[in-house]
């Protein structure tokens, strides 16, 4: 047991300095002298991992005890919409749309994966489990559409704080959900997200209006990534539901995207 | 140094996983992560699809008749970080008779999730779990 915790506590520091190091680097600018988004981000913080060993794929000790998880917490609603979430929770396997290989939408889709930055809009691309998807940011002042129909991930408009994004994000379809266990929300909900480049590592916020159903607004979990070079992103591979038997389980799934 | 060194194989190591991980299962909601089971067989078929691959490897028992057991593992984009692609399985699997390690599932005789795959030529590629659970194998 004292190794065990011993070995999370060498790795949390290593991981921790890491991390530290990344921040450490300069923040590439764009010509225009704005932090440079651009890059595939890494979205985990620790977690089972595995290595090559000539022809074979070995995992790396000790590291499969340390948490994969990423819990963004959870948004207050209002007591009267207790029940629904409870009985969306307990029938997540039938009636959740990401179950059934739907767009996880926005927020569950998570942070950036892959972006590309120009002086006009940052484009963001994720290869999720349950296909592609993309979002065309415009930073230079064009404001929401109007008389376009909502969608999973949204209408997203962002503008540069100093040296941080702010996205803000509306028109979203109110069929997703906003997380695992029975998250919904309206077709009113409106998710502002802040990036900030730091070196090489990202850090994502944000934070989810609902004031219909939620008590106050959710301040999601953020999330620090760091760079990965040399990768790029690549199309995801056909989602394909096989029906309730493989969705299988009531329990918690985790919010790893 | 040694720190050093942790540091850079925990960059490699992150830098060869990413993304999202096993998002439509629970997998102890599923299997039984407490047993591993061991099978010998062909591989038949790979379903390269998320939210889960798919190994197929058909088991003949001491009278022939052969059972096609399910092999579930890791989403697509968590292999292709892995460095394992369906080709590499395929190919493996060419040299003949597949070993796979495998928490057995609850409910489904036929089928589990992968730990290990050991191939013919002897390589392995193991994807889950730890080595004391591929050493408890029965």
């Amino acid at each position: 047991m004292k190794r065990h915790i011993s070995g999370l506590i060498l790795l949390a520091f290593v991981a921790g300095a890491a991390l530290a190091a990344q921040t450490a680097k300069p923040t590439p600018r764009t010509p225009e002298g704005r932090p440079d988004l651009s890059g595939m981000w890494y979205r985990r913080v620790a977690g089972p991992v595995t290595q090559r060993v000539g022809n074979s794929i070995v995992r790396v000790p000790g590291n499969a005890t340390v948490p994969d998880r990423y819990d963004p917490g959870r948004p207050k609603y209002k007591p009267e919409f207790l029940a629904r979430v409870k009985e969306l929770t307990d029938d997540q396997i039938n009636v959740d749309p990401a179950f059934q290989c739907g767009p996880p939408g926005i927020i569950r889709v998570g942070p950036p994966q892959r972006v590309v930055q120009t002086a006009r809009e940052v484009v963001i691309l994720y290869d999720d489990l349950n296909g592609s998807f993309f979002r065309v940011i415009p930073t230079d002042g064009r404001k929401h559409r109007a008389g376009i129909e909502p969608s999973s991930l949204g209408d997203s408009v962002g503008r540069w704080e100093g040296d941080t994004l702010v996205i803000d994000v509306r028109n979203i379809i109110d069929t997703t959900w906003l997380g695992d266990n029975g998250l919904f929300h309206t077709e009113n909900t409106k998710v502002t997200e802040r990036l900030t480049r730091k070196g090489d590592t990202l850090t994502w916020q944000a934070v989810v209006e609902d004031p219909e159903v939620f008590v106050e607004p959710w301040r999601v979990t953020p999330r620090t990534l760091t760079l990965v070079p040399n990768a790029e992103i690549e199309e995801a591979a056909f989602c394909e539901d096989r029906g309730v038997a493989d969705r299988v389980t009531r329990d918690y799934h985790g919010n790893v995207r | 140094m040694r720190i050093r060194a942790c540091v850079r194989a925990l960059t490699v190591a992150v830098a060869l996983l990413g993304g999202p991980a096993l998002a439509h299962h629970s997998v102890p909601g599923t299997f039984d992560v407490n047993k591993t089971t061991v099978i010998k067989g062909t591989v038949s078929k790979v379903d390269w699809i998320n939210p889960h691959i798919y190994i197929y490897v058909d088991v003949k028992d001491a009278g022939g008749a052969v059972t096609q057991y399910k092999v579930e593992t890791l989403p697509t984009n968590h292999m292709r970080r892995a460095g394992v692609t369906r080709a590499d399985i395929l190919e493996g699997a060419k040299a003949g008779a597949v070993t796979v390690h495998m928490y057995p599932a609850l409910k489904n005789p036929a089928a589990g999730f992968l730990l290990r795959i050991t191939f013919a030529a002897g390589h392995f590629y193991h994807l889950f779990g730890e080595d004391n659970e591929i050493a408890r194998a029965n």
